[in-house]
């Protein structure tokens, strides 16, 4: 869902990067944005919606990251490493079929629509507030 | 006895446990090293056709794809009986040297660097990365350059950065582009900059460590590593050698002969397998592979600046560097030798040839590609029917031949440092640390995906549990 919604955006000219996993170097990239948002297939959320949340830079403890990285551990990096603290979003996409395919549910489908809305939404918020 | 288990034993890939018997006097007993993943990847694979293989085996891990596509490739190659054109096999070599730098960049600033600036012993909960960053902010960002760096030019030469679809059987997707050969020239100084002054702070710091470099996995092990004509040392191609802990060469193989000198030993207690050298049997045969292993195989590197580098590891610690503590040093060295090998390939001008790829059908019923991964050498075995159907694989992976060598460094490790009348976690950190020297790549090597994460527990005389630390936090 996270590169279908990716390739929408690109098309849209938004940075929009696919990824498998989040590693440390993405912490670069972040630091030259204002702002980030972060989408991501997510069970727990109903089939075709959406859930929108604030990822916070935690000062405390973290759970450490190794092979790859949480939203708030790459928030954290950035900040320690290249002083970055750009607001930072999570858009949850609500999937209804997790077995292997080859394409997306009707419901994946939409959550993926409604999480590019959204990201639209608020790039065109921020140009008009220019 | 007095049991202690770490679980998991944090900043590696993958999944596992160690276990620590105390006897009743308190001090360490036995350890036991569990792998607790299982993958299957070698059986589901049957059926499939063959040229899917580099494919589907570059999803064993997200760290080291780029070796397996290149193992599996050359399997494949075998199976078609086809030489790859020249360009193609730089082409898949400066991809090679891609993935080491940023795998060695990962393992050292991300997964070893904390315990190595921060302190064994200092806060658990600040000893990573994110803790490194906030008290060497431009060491984290160095880490950060040269994984990227590496990143970037696998994502460049092979098309994507994790699980890459330019190499394929009989050469690469398509031919290196002069402007894209020109980009890595221009970023390459800066990436031998990072490299050079990693290696120079780590050397400043190594003589805080006395104690760990005498009780690492320090032992006398063969070592086993590819080679070129000149014993130098190779990566993507070359013989296999096996040295001898005193320095006497004990064998050298080309990758079709692998089987008569690498047998493979089921343990009760882990998923792991153990590979062992044949001709000493099991467990008397075993060697260690990976960064330490291969300078120790090789007479040479074969780069300038890496092979000054190495003259002066070898003048420290002698021709044969027996301490695992010390692959953290070779892991540097490699990235050194890697950044000056991507330049040379960059700079040969036949790299630039648009011939970067051999058609052929079956022309043989097995296929065997040898690769040296990050962590160690890398066998994929293929056997395929007249359709190129596979019929049987078998994968020895890197972390794979250093099971029994991690096993006995944690044995050694918790007879130095683990003292059961008193537990302190910078004693058990130690005992991860010694993993993490090896830089296991677990998940590979077990052919596992579980959610198990690596535990250590501490049992008493009368079998109870007496202490565990876990990661779940």
């Amino acid at each position: 869902m996270g590169p279908a919604a990716a390739e929408v955006l690109r098309a849209e000219g938004i940075d929009a990067l696919a990824v498998h996993q989040l590693t440390p170097e993405l912490a670069e990239r972040i630091a030259g944005a204002r702002t980030v948002i972060f989408l991501d297939a997510d069970a727990g959320t109903a089939p075709g919606e959406i859930a929108i949340a604030n990822v916070p830079v935690v000062a405390g403890a973290l759970k450490p990251m190794e092979h790859h990285a949480s939203p708030p551990a790459l928030l954290r990096l950035a900040r320690e490493v290249y002083g970055a603290r750009p607001d930072a979003w999570l858009i949850a996409m609500g999937g209804a079929d997790f077995d292997l395919g080859d394409s997306l549910s009707d419901l994946g489908k939409l959550a993926v629509a409604k999480a590019v809305a959204e990201v639209s939404a608020r790039q065109c918020a921020r140009l008009r507030s220019k | 006895m007095r049991k202690i288990t770490i679980e998991p034993v944090t900043r590696i890939e993958g999944h596992a446990k160690i276990t620590i018997h105390l006897g009743a006097d308190g001090n360490v007993e036995r350890t036991q090293f569990h792998v607790t993943q299982v993958r299957g990847f070698e059986k589901f694979t049957e059926g499939r056709p063959y040229y899917e293989m580099p494919g589907i085996t570059a999803r064993i891990c997200g760290i080291c794809p780029i070796s397996h596509q290149l193992a599996s490739s050359k399997a494949c190659d075998a199976i078609m009986a086809v030489r790859i054109p020249p360009a193609a096999a730089m082409v898949r070599e400066a991809i090679h040297c891609g993935q080491m730098v940023q795998s060695h960049a990962l393992s050292f600033f991300h997964l070893s660097a904390p315990d190595l600036l921060l302190g064994m012993d200092s806060d658990p909960e600040k000893r990573n990365v994110l803790g490194l960053a906030e008290k060497h902010p431009e060491i984290a960002r160095d880490g950060i350059a040269l994984r990227k760096f590496g990143q970037s030019v696998i994502e460049r030469l092979a098309g994507e950065r994790i699980h890459p679809s330019g190499i394929v059987p009989g050469g690469v997707a398509r031919p290196l582009d002069v402007v894209v050969r020109d980009a890595i020239l221009k970023e390459l100084p800066n990436a031998q900059g990072i490299a050079w002054r990693t290696l120079d702070l780590f050397k400043c710091i190594l003589d805080g460590f006395p104690a760990e470099i005498a009780n690492f996995g320090k032992m006398p092990t063969m070592y086993a590593g590819l080679v070129g004509n000149a014993g130098q040392l190779r990566l993507y191609d070359g013989r296999i050698r096996f040295r001898n802990a005193d320095g006497s060469i004990a064998a050298e193989v080309d990758a079709p002969d692998y089987a008569a000198y690498i047998g493979e030993a089921s343990v009760s207690d882990s998923y792991l397998k153990a590979p062992y050298y044949k001709p000493l049997g099991y467990p008397a045969g075993i060697y260690r592979v990976g960064p330490l292993a291969r300078l120790n195989a090789a007479d040479c590197c074969g780069t300038e600046a890496a092979d000054a580098e190495l003259k002066e590891f070898r003048e420290r610690f002698g021709r044969m560097v027996d301490s695992s503590f010390h692959y953290h040093y070779a892991r540097l060295i490699e990235a050194i030798y890697c950044l000056e090998r991507l330049k040379e390939l960059m700079e040969t001008p036949a790299i630039l040839d648009r011939h970067v790829r051999a058609r052929a059908e079956v022309n043989a019923a097995e296929g065997i590609g040898v690769a040296e991964a990050p962590r160690g050498t890398l066998i994929h075995h293929y056997k395929v029917d007249e359709n190129g159907a596979m019929q049987w694989a078998n994968l020895i992976v890197a972390t794979g031949h250093n099971n029994l060598a991690i096993g006995r460094s944690v044995e050694q490790v918790s007879k130095a440092f683990v003292k059961g009348d008193h537990l302190e976690e910078g004693m058990l950190n130690r005992v991860s640390a010694v993993v993490r020297a090896y830089d296991p790549c677990l998940s590979c090597s077990t052919h596992a995906a579980g959610v198990v994460p690596l535990r250590i527990e501490l049992i008493g005389p009368a079998g109870e549990l007496l202490d565990e630390l876990s990661n779940e936090r």
